[in-house]
């Protein structure tokens, strides 16, 4: 979560010399990371990312209490400076009937000030709400926002006479129409927490945002302060569904120790009566059934050196933790730590309490040590053998593309996946081939009038029953500008060097293109890892030319029909072709002897034979 | 017979002055003084010379040669020169077609081998995951917010494509071999397009489990890393931070390297990939004790460590280069592969 922090609100509760930058670099170290500092007119700000289990941190006072305990471990002073806080209560009890609903909500607490004197709020509120982001509206308003800025408890002021004499907390219905303070229209989708005047109607979508119908004007002459903790999980979808990320949602829905209502309420009617002119008008209404209380843990010394690899005193350990305000006591190797409610959430198990103490202790000041040992076991071959496959293609001018596995219904193939909440159409399937986004891929590629080959190494996810789908490793790829041979010839040379015999190089026409697209898994237990030494023949081939009358046949097929005819024919290379006719360039070769010319002439008769019984192609 | 050595000679030699090249050289060699050649048939017909004429021919005969056998050697040697001063080696060559790997696939290279140099095993684990493995096993409730169909893409039964690689984690505890040193290398997917983010992007799982591992330990691993992948002037820093598998949990940033660390580009407007100068590499942690337990691993006698980086941002961090917009990287243009 970030959050904008002004350097002066911050000094009103930490008294340091530290400046802003040193400030800024202790805290990222072993605290909130302060990302950057901003001058915003008169104000310095502090951009700062507090993780979302420490929302008791996201607030000026929050900042000062990390800051405490960080800053003196480089030596620098600080103390924390306690907010003002007024006592002021009145005898008489709220005038209006709250009811409850204890599963929607942990704690209320509501408070009647009259007199208000709606008017601007003093500069420095002004100026500091502003660099925090918060547009100044009015006195009242504003000290609300300036109390949760300073205390990071939330809370809402209502025109006390726009409200009835109830107030129901409880789950809308679905349809329920409601219009928020920024003029945005609602229908409830059913079970968002809101608060109820009596007559059905709802007055707010509590810790999210107010409504219109009960909102602080300039006429406003009374107001109820209501803080109160709705459960967080019923926050965080409120504010999700009805697009309302206001600064209090996003508080409130990371669930804020309901025990600092107390001092945040205290500290805001403080305010009110210093800058607005109010007097409390009522008891406070306080409905807590199960306050939140501390816990404890119990760490062993040994289980503090072993995670952090080096061993620090028993001293510098309690001294840690009681700087962050954990109560602790040692009993021989082991500490008791009591772990205050505002951080109950946070802190549930010993590793909870290393970190504490590691984080302020100082990561940086941590040895590096390279673990030992290794793995013994044998490595998986198919990554270097994608790798591979990979460098050999590029070796061979191949581009390697990464295309995105998520798809238009077009692309994806058969039966493929398909997303429940896709960013949009062309990402709404889980491919079950690549080709058909290679083919996409070369359509940014039409200015290109050169010969180009893309080519990708990716998953494809083939679903099964109920179960999860398969995913297979293809090897894909496009030729495009490219002659058929050419092409051809990259996936018959990868074959060859990888040693796979079992599996037809084979390319398929698309349009002008030529694609392939194989299973690395195939490809993997087809290749062989090493070939196999044959002898170097002893004696001289004899090698001789034929030019046949092929017309229409198949190359391939001529090529399978003269290296079938005879044992003695060791190659049977295509040479080129010309109108009907194509040149081979045969080799005959005996293992055990010189062929003599008559065994030769023997054998060439036999492959014409062949090739006028079987496919009718003669000697041209 | 003296007539038609001399005679012979003065051909020899005019022609051998004549000669533009070291083929004709050749050739006038082989017509003079080859197996067959004019003047080494000459040589041969001694023999047939009567003895006391043969020895004062014989003289002249080799004088001869010599003579021959010099004025080939200078005339080949002002060939060379000749030659030598003529061949242009400032004209283009013929390139073989060359091709390019991915950035991707450069980078998931580079880092695994890095890892594999400190006794890390590569693996590969599902894209396409179950809710245990990617969310309750890593000790994520139901309601944790990367749970919301907000920031997870989910599939038709009931699966979502896997948000980390820390799916891994669970399934390599699994297996039930100790100790656990690996890498996972795997595609992920997040609901989130823009400058910094692309809906599918990689991300490398490193996962350590073994007795007595420390901080020190991970320390240690990603000091090494960093040193080895981006070299010694680039500095890292460990930041708090909180994840749900991990306790401790830390975040890990590197001084960015499209700003040099400033934060500020030379045009004077600030960095847009990075905070304040800082990059964030990516989260790394103490294996969160119920991760362990999970994986039916016993947490009181092994500990461990994991973190879970962006191949594409740890890429981009690198030195050199400088990609505005890692969307990017999963152009086809070639006029962009090519660069690479």
């Amino acid at each position: 979560m970030d959050v904008l922090l002004t350097d002066s609100l911050l000094r009103e509760f930490l008294d340091t010399k530290a400046n802003p930058q040193k400030l800024a670099e202790c805290l990222s170290l072993c605290g909130p990371s302060i990302e950057k500092i901003t001058k915003e007119g008169p104000e310095t700000v502090y951009h700062i990312e507090v993780t979302t289990n420490r929302v008791d941190a996201a607030s000026a006072y929050g900042i000062a209490k990390e800051a405490v305990a960080i800053l003196p471990q480089f030596g620098l002073t600080a103390k924390l400076v306690k907010p003002a806080l007024s006592p002021s209560a009145s005898k008489k009890e709220l005038d209006i009937a709250i009811t409850i609903d204890p599963k929607l909500c942990e704690r209320f607490t509501a408070v009647k000030l009259t007199d208000i004197e709606v008017s601007d709020s003093p500069q420095f509120i002004k100026n500091r709400l502003t660099a925090m982001g918060q547009r100044p509206l009015n006195n009242v308003i504003d000290i609300t926002n300036y109390a949760m800025f300073a205390l990071g408890i939330p809370m809402h002021a209502f025109d006390y006479d726009k409200l009835g004499k109830t107030i129901i907390v409880r789950e809308a219905k679905k349809h329920e129409k409601f219009v928020t303070l920024d003029d945005k229209s609602h229908t409830a989708e059913g079970g968002e927490v809101v608060f109820d005047n009596g007559a059905g109607e709802i007055i707010d979508l509590p810790g999210v945002m107010g409504t219109k119908n009960s909102m602080v004007t300039s006429a406003t002459k009374s107001i109820l302060l209501v803080l109160e903790h709705i459960d967080h999980h019923k926050v965080r979808s409120a504010s999700l569904k009805h697009e309302e990320r206001t600064n209090a949602a996003i508080l409130n829905e990371k669930n804020p120790d309901p025990n600092e209502i107390d001092s945040a309420l205290q500290f805001a009617l403080f305010l009110f009566e210093k800058y607005a002119k109010g007097h409390v008008a009522s008891k406070v209404f306080n409905w807590y059934p199960k306050p939140r209380t501390e816990h404890t843990i119990r760490v062993n010394k040994d289980e503090i050196d072993t995670m952090l690899g080096v061993s620090l005193s028993k001293k510098d350990i309690s001294n840690i933790l009681e700087s962050l305000q954990f109560k602790t006591k040692w009993n021989e190797a082991a500490i008791t730590v009591v772990v205050p409610t505002s951080r109950v959430q946070d802190v549930t198990i010993p590793e909870d309490i290393i970190e504490e103490i590691a984080r302020i202790y100082g990561y940086f000041r941590l040895p590096s040590v390279i673990p030992e040992g290794f793995v013994n076991e044998a490595r998986n071959k198919q990554f270097d053998f994608e790798m591979k496959i990979k460098r050999l293609l590029a070796g061979w001018g191949g581009n390697e593309v990464y295309t995105l596995s998520l798809v238009s219904k077009a692309m994806a193939g058969e039966k493929a996946m398909k997303l429940k909440n896709p960013l949009g159409g062309d990402g709404e399937y889980m491919r079950t081939e690549l080709t058909a986004s290679l083919v996409e891929a070369t359509k940014v590629n039409k200015h290109e009038s050169l010969p180009f080959h893309l080519f990708e190494i990716s998953n494809v996810y083939i679903p099964q029953n109920k179960k999860l789908p398969v995913e297979e490793t293809h090897l894909a790829g496009i030729f495009v500008n490219t002659d058929y041979r050419h092409a051809k010839g990259v996936i018959e040379a990868l074959f060859e060097v990888l040693n796979i015999k079992k599996i037809e190089p084979k390319l398929m026409r698309l349009g002008k293109n030529f694609v392939y697209e194989y299973r690395v898994e195939d490809l993997l237990s087809a290749h062989a890892e090493h070939t196999k030494y044959r002898a170097i023949p002893l004696f001289p081939p004899q090698i001789e030319d034929f030019t046949l009358l092929t017309n229409d046949t198949k190359i391939g097929e001529v090529i399978s029909v003269i290296k079938s005819t005879h044992e003695h024919i060791s190659a049977v290379q295509f040479i080129g072709n010309f109108e009907n006719k194509a040149s081979f360039r045969v080799t005959y070769q005996d293992p055990n002897k010189t062929l003599t010319d008559s065994e030769v002439s023997k054998i060439r008769a036999e492959i014409l034979k062949n090739l006028q019984s079987t496919l009718d192609v003669v000697e041209a | 017979m003296h007539e038609e050595v001399s005679s012979l000679r003065s051909e020899f030699i005019s022609r051998a002055l004549a000669t533009q090249n070291h083929d004709e050289l050749e050739a006038l060699r082989i017509e003079f003084l080859g197996r067959n050649g004019r003047f080494t048939a000459l040589l041969k017909s001694l023999k047939d010379i009567e003895p006391d004429k043969r020895r004062q021919m014989g003289e002249l005969l080799n004088q001869t040669k010599k003579i021959l056998e010099e004025t080939l050697a200078t005339q080949e040697k002002e060939t060379t020169q000749k030659e030598e001063k003529k061949f242009d080696d400032t004209i283009p060559g013929i390139q073989p077609p060359i091709g390019h790997l991915h950035l991707v696939t450069q980078a998931i290279d580079e880092i695994s081998r890095v890892f594999m140099d400190i006794g890390f095993v590569r693996r590969r684990y599902p894209e396409i995951e179950t809710d245990f493995y990617a969310f309750e096993g890593l000790n994520m409730p139901s309601t944790h917010a990367a749970r919301d169909e907000w920031e997870t893409f989910f599939v038709e039964p009931n699966f979502l494509l896997t948000p980390h690689t820390s799916n891994g984690q669970v399934r390599e505890m699994e297996r039930g071999a100790l100790p656990i040193r690996m890498i996972n290398i795997s595609k992920t997917y997040r609901r989130q397009s823009d400058i910094s983010h692309v809906p599918m992007f990689h991300q490398f799982e490193g996962l350590v489990v073994d007795q007595n591992i420390h901080i020190t330990h991970l320390k240690g691993t990603l000091d090494y890393f960093a040193k080895n992948f981006f070299g010694e002037s680039r500095k890292t820093r460990l930041r708090p931070y909180n994840f749900r598998f991990t306790e401790p949990s830390f975040e890990i940033d590197i001084t960015c390297g499209v700003c040099n660390g400033t934060g500020k580009l030379p045009s004077g407007n600030s960095c847009k990939l990075c905070k304040a100068g800082w990059l964030e590499l990516g989260g790394a942690g103490m294996v969160h004790p119920n991760v362990l337990k999970a994986g039916k691993i016993d947490p009181t006698k092994y500990s461990g460590f994991a973190f879970g980086w962006g191949v594409e941002r740890t890429y981009m961090m690198k030195s050199g280069i400088q990609i505005p917009d890692i969307r990017m990287l999963y152009s086809t243009d070639l006029r962009f592969l090519r660069q690479f």
